[in-house]
């Protein structure tokens, strides 16, 4: 079963919990936020890259969806899907205002800081390594970052996706596969700078 | 070896970093501050649009209840306007119109005519129900005959019911016509004299020729006599006064 049709079970709910706090049922809304607040923080902080902008985010996107409740047509979109076109919009947005995300330069002087640390432990090793995969995540263009993020980051299904993003089913697997490429392209030259400082070893992994 | 397929260092390190990337997006949640920052933002907005909303909603209350007194204003000036002193037909009541028709009148029936007409075409009308309709004043309408001088009190048999020429052009009194009406210089038989437009247009017949073609002959009028014409403001009939002769219909 797709994510759409079993998200779609739940939907009814969302959307009573919706027309409940917009006439004025605080505990509905607030129930709705805990059901929604951990997809809607988690993405916003992927496409920005920044904690204090996600919770921004997030909190504007939950007083644009009890003010705005009339725009929501369950015959269009799952709720679900609408909540992601209001993050995703938002987040763009911001990200627009405020700076373009890191250059190329500035992802391939992060990675020789992080390769200056002498004896790294295990944790600190992934969050390096996670801090560069968002690096050079911010660095791709939004509608190759939105699609990563959606897919592989929240497992959305390729229809979910290009109703978030409104585009076809098809524009989204090309997009997705042009930013899988980039990405990986950004993380060779991140790995690259690693291997100035003799970091990384061949290894051999099980098929 | 077998069993093992060998990955690129670049594929190892971007699966290890996505490894790594997932995890802590997965370990990323909200501070439990920010649900009662956005419970006193929402709270805030849903009273914010609250109020909006009731401004709104006086605003157009406010707006149909002007619209109203407009209404009303403008109605009670048009009814009290001083040149408006006959009511138009439009708003005569049924009773009324039936009452100042003659079920065989031609002015009767072309105003059922009019009434059974499809909308969206011109209504034929007579001079007075147009000068109802127009709302002229009673003097002006009092200037023309109004009456049938056989009894004095009947309608005019309007001549021509039909209006058939525009408002422009020239219309024949309906004098001449008034008496044509079972007169005895009338002709007796369409075949000794044919009808001409008079019937329609409301000139006398005997301004019009017994040739096969009828021609207007301005002779003929001017030898007919002169009838009475009663006048609204006149209790008794004055004789018309006939200057110039009608004007020949087309």
């Amino acid at each position: 079963m797709s994510t759409l049709f079993a998200r779609r079970g739940a939907e009814p709910e969302d959307v009573a919990l919706l027309g409940d706090a917009t006439r004025g049922d605080l505990d509905a809304f607030a129930t709705l936020y805990r059901r929604h607040q951990q997809r809607v923080f988690r993405f916003a902080r992927a496409m920005t890259g920044s904690s204090d902008a996600a919770e921004d985010i997030t909190q504007e996107v939950f007083v644009v969806l009890l003010t705005d409740a009339g725009r929501f047509d369950p015959a269009r979109a799952a709720f679900t899907t609408y909540v992601y076109g209001i993050v995703r919009n938002l987040s763009r947005h911001r990200v627009r205002r405020e700076r373009p995300g890191p250059s190329l330069d500035e992802l391939l002087r992060d990675g020789r800081d992080v390769d200056r640390d002498e004896d790294p432990s295990k944790l600190v090793e992934g969050a390096q390594l996670a801090g560069a995969v968002r690096r050079a995540l911010l660095s791709l263009p939004s509608r190759y970052r939105e699609l990563i993020v959606l897919c592989d980051l929240h497992d959305l299904s390729y229809e979910d996706a290009a109703a978030v993003v409104g585009a076809s089913v098809g524009a989204v697997r090309s997009r997705l596969h042009k930013g899988r490429q980039l990405l990986r392209l950004r993380l060779a030259r991140v790995r690259e700078a690693h291997q100035v400082s003799g970091e990384f070893r061949q290894v051999r992994c099980p098929a | 070896m077998p069993g093992l397929t060998p990955l690129r260092p670049d594929d190892v390190h971007s699966a290890r970093a996505w490894a790594a990337f997932v995890a802590d997006d997965a370990a990323a949640a909200a501070p439990s501050s920010l649900e009662a920052r956005v419970l006193r933002a929402a709270q805030a907005a849903l009273m914010e649009k609250q109020r909006a909303d009731a401004e709104r909603a006086r605003r157009r209350w406010f707006a149909g209840i002007s619209a109203i007194a407009a209404s009303l204003l403008a109605a009670a000036a048009w009814s009290l306007a001083p040149g408006r002193s006959i009511a138009p037909r439009a708003l005569e009541s049924p009773s009324t119109l039936e009452s100042s028709r003659t079920p065989e009148s031609p002015a009767a029936s072309s105003a059922q005519a009019a009434d059974d007409a499809p909308p969206g075409r011109p209504v034929p009308m007579t001079n007075i129900e147009a000068g109802r309709v127009l709302g002229t004043p009673l003097p002006r309408l009092a200037s023309r005959p109004l009456f049938d001088p056989s009894d004095g009190a009947g309608l005019v048999q309007a001549p021509g019911a039909v209006r058939m020429r525009s408002f422009g052009a020239t219309v024949a009194e309906p004098v001449a016509v008034a008496k044509t009406h079972g007169a005895p210089n009338a002709p007796a038989s369409a075949s000794e004299a044919p009808a001409g437009p008079g019937a329609l247009a409301g000139s006398a017949p005997e301004a019009w020729s017994l040739r096969a073609k009828p021609v207007f002959d301005p002779d003929a009028v001017e030898t007919a006599p002169a009838l009475p014409v009663y006048r609204l403001d006149h209790a008794t009939p004055v004789p018309a006064p006939r200057e110039d002769p009608p004007a020949p219909p087309k």
